[in-house]
C-alpha cells in the first residue's frame, strides 16, 4: 500500500470515529448482505433503518432445564419492565415452559445451556432471526450454564441480564449514555441496578414504536 | 497476492466501512485480557477473510457460516495451511438472517487477528471458531500516525470486570500496536502451560 492510500484510509477512519451521535440510545442495524454480522449500532433516524418487530405482542418460552429452574419470576419481571413502557405498545408475555433449545424454530426461547457458542467469557448471548426489511421474526437468548445465576441481586443477576438481553431482542443496541443512573442498555453490567429501565431505555423502545 | 498487500487491501475496506457506521456488537461478556485470550484459545492467527459461506446446519436448526480465512501469520498453535475454515454462528440464507448480537463481525476482504478454539456449535461438533466472540476478534486498522493497530471488536461491549477490575477491552478504542500485540502474544504463548 502506498503513502497516498494509507492517508486516504486514515482520513476515512478518523471521519468515521468522529461522527457525533444525535441520540444516546442506539438500535441494531443489519443491512449488509453476504457477511457475518454482529449488527451495527445506529441512531433512531438512521437512513438504513434498524431491526424491529412488526407485531406488538411477543411471547417468550422458558426452557427450565439446567439453571433455568426457579427463574420464572425473574424472567417475568424483566418482560414486565419492557411491557410497562407507556410510550410504546409492546407487550412481552411469558408463554410458559418449553423443551425447545437454541434453534431457529419460530419460538422465542430463553434457556440455560453450554455449547451454544456462549462459553468461557460469555455470560449470555442473544440471536435475532430476521426476514427482509430487518423484521425480527424470532429471538433466542442463551444463558451460560457454567456460571452461577441468582435471583437475589448477587452475581450474576438473572433479572438484570434478562432485561438487557430482552432489550437486544427488541432491536435495541447499547446506549452511548454514560451518566448515572445507568440505563439497562448501557454497555456495562452493574448488578441488580439493571433491572429497572431508565428514560433512555424507554426512549429506545418508543423509537422502534414510532418508526415501524 | 503478498500477505502485506492483502492486509492493506483489507485496511482500506475497513476504513471505508468506518466512515459510514461505527462497528459494534452486544451481549454480556466477562472481560478477557490478552493473557486469558491466549491461554484459553489453541490458535491465534493473523490474516484476511477471503470468503463467507452461510448455510443451514445438518438438522436445519441453525444458520452457520464457514469463513475462509487466509492466514498470513500464526502467533500461537500449529502452523495452519495458508487457508483455514472458521465456523461461526449466524449468517444469511435466502431471505432469512440469523444475527448473533455480540458475535464476531467478519467481513470479506478485511484483515483481523483471530483467537480460535475448537468448540461445539449447533450441529457442528468441535468446530474451529472464535470462542470469545467479539473479544476474540481484533480489526486491523491504520491510525492517524500511520501505525498499524489491532482494535478489539469488544471495545463497545458490556464487559464485566475481570479479576483486576478492568472493564475495557485490551487497547481500548485506540487499539494496540500490531507489533507490540504480536510480540506479547508470542511471549504469552511461549510460557510454560502452568504459568498461563
Amino acid at each position: 500500500m502506498n503513502r497516498k492510500t494509507f492517508a486516504f484510509a486514515t482520513t476515512l477512519v478518523v471521519a468515521g470515529l468522529a461522527a457525533a451521535p444525535s441520540f444516546a440510545y442506539r438500535m441494531i442495524q443489519n443491512t449488509s448482505v453476504g457477511r457475518v454480522s454482529a449488527g451495527a449500532a445506529v441512531a433512531c433516524n438512521a437512513a438504513g433503518g434498524f431491526t424491529h418487530w412488526n407485531i406488538r405482542n411477543i411471547s417468550w418460552y422458558h426452557n427450565t432445564a439446567n439453571q433455568g429452574s426457579g427463574k420464572t419470576t425473574a424472567l417475568q419481571n424483566a418482560m414486565a419492565s419492557w411491557t410497562g413502557v407507556t410510550s410504546a405498545d409492546h407487550v412481552l408475555t411469558y408463554a410458559g415452559t418449553t423443551t425447545a433449545g437454541w434453534s431457529t424454530d419460530g419460538r422465542n426461547t430463553l434457556l440455560w445451556a453450554s455449547g451454544n457458542g456462549c462459553t468461557g467469557s460469555c455470560l449470555a448471548l442473544t440471536a435475532l432471526v430476521l426476514q427482509s426489511g430487518q423484521v425480527i421474526v424470532e429471538t433466542d437468548v442463551t444463558f451460560n450454564n457454567n456460571v452461577t445465576w441468582t435471583t437475589t441481586g448477587s452475581n450474576y443477576d438473572t433479572e438484570s441480564v434478562a432485561a438487557h438481553e430482552l432489550g437486544h431482542a427488541l432491536g435495541i443496541h447499547h446506549t452511548n449514555l454514560s451518566s448515572s443512573p445507568s440505563p439497562t442498555m448501557a454497555a456495562i453490567y452493574f448488578g441488580s441496578g439493571g433491572r429497572s429501565l431508565e428514560t433512555d431505555d424507554r426512549s429506545a423502545l418508543q423509537c422502534a414504536e414510532s418508526r415501524y | 497476492m503478498k500477505a502485506a498487500e492483502r492486509i492493506c487491501r483489507g485496511l482500506v475496506a475497513l476504513a471505508i466501512a468506518a466512515a459510514f457506521v461505527a462497528p459494534a456488537g452486544a451481549t454480556t461478556l466477562v472481560r478477557q485480557g490478552l493473557d486469558e485470550l491466549v491461554a484459553n484459545n489453541a490458535n491465534v492467527v493473523v490474516g484476511e477473510v477471503l470468503a463467507v459461506h452461510s448455510y443451514w446446519n445438518e438438522d436445519g436448526s441453525f444458520i452457520l457460516s464457514d469463513v475462509t480465512f487466509g492466514v498470513t501469520e500464526t502467533l500461537k498453535g500449529k502452523k495452519h495451511r495458508p487457508e483455514i475454515t472458521v465456523t461461526v454462528m449466524g449468517g444469511k440464507v435466502g431471505d432469512l438472517t440469523s444475527l448473533i448480537v455480540g458475535g464476531p463481525e467478519l467481513v470479506e476482504g478485511k484483515a483481523y487477528v483471530l483467537f480460535l478454539n475448537r468448540e461445539d456449535l449447533p450441529g457442528a461438533k468441535a468446530a474451529l471458531t472464535v470462542r470469545d466472540l467479539s473479544q476474540g476478534t481484533f480489526d486491523l486498522a491504520v491510525n492517524a500516525k500511520g501505525d498499524l493497530r489491532a482494535i478489539s471488536q469488544a471495545d463497545r461491549q458490556p464487559l464485566l470486570a475481570d479479576r483486576l477490575g478492568r472493564t475495557d477491552a485490551p487497547g481500548g478504542a485506540a487499539g494496540i500496536s500490531f507489533d507490540a500485540m504480536t510480540q506479547a502474544i508470542r511471549e504469552i504463548a511461549s510460557r510454560p502451560e502452568e504459568a498461563n
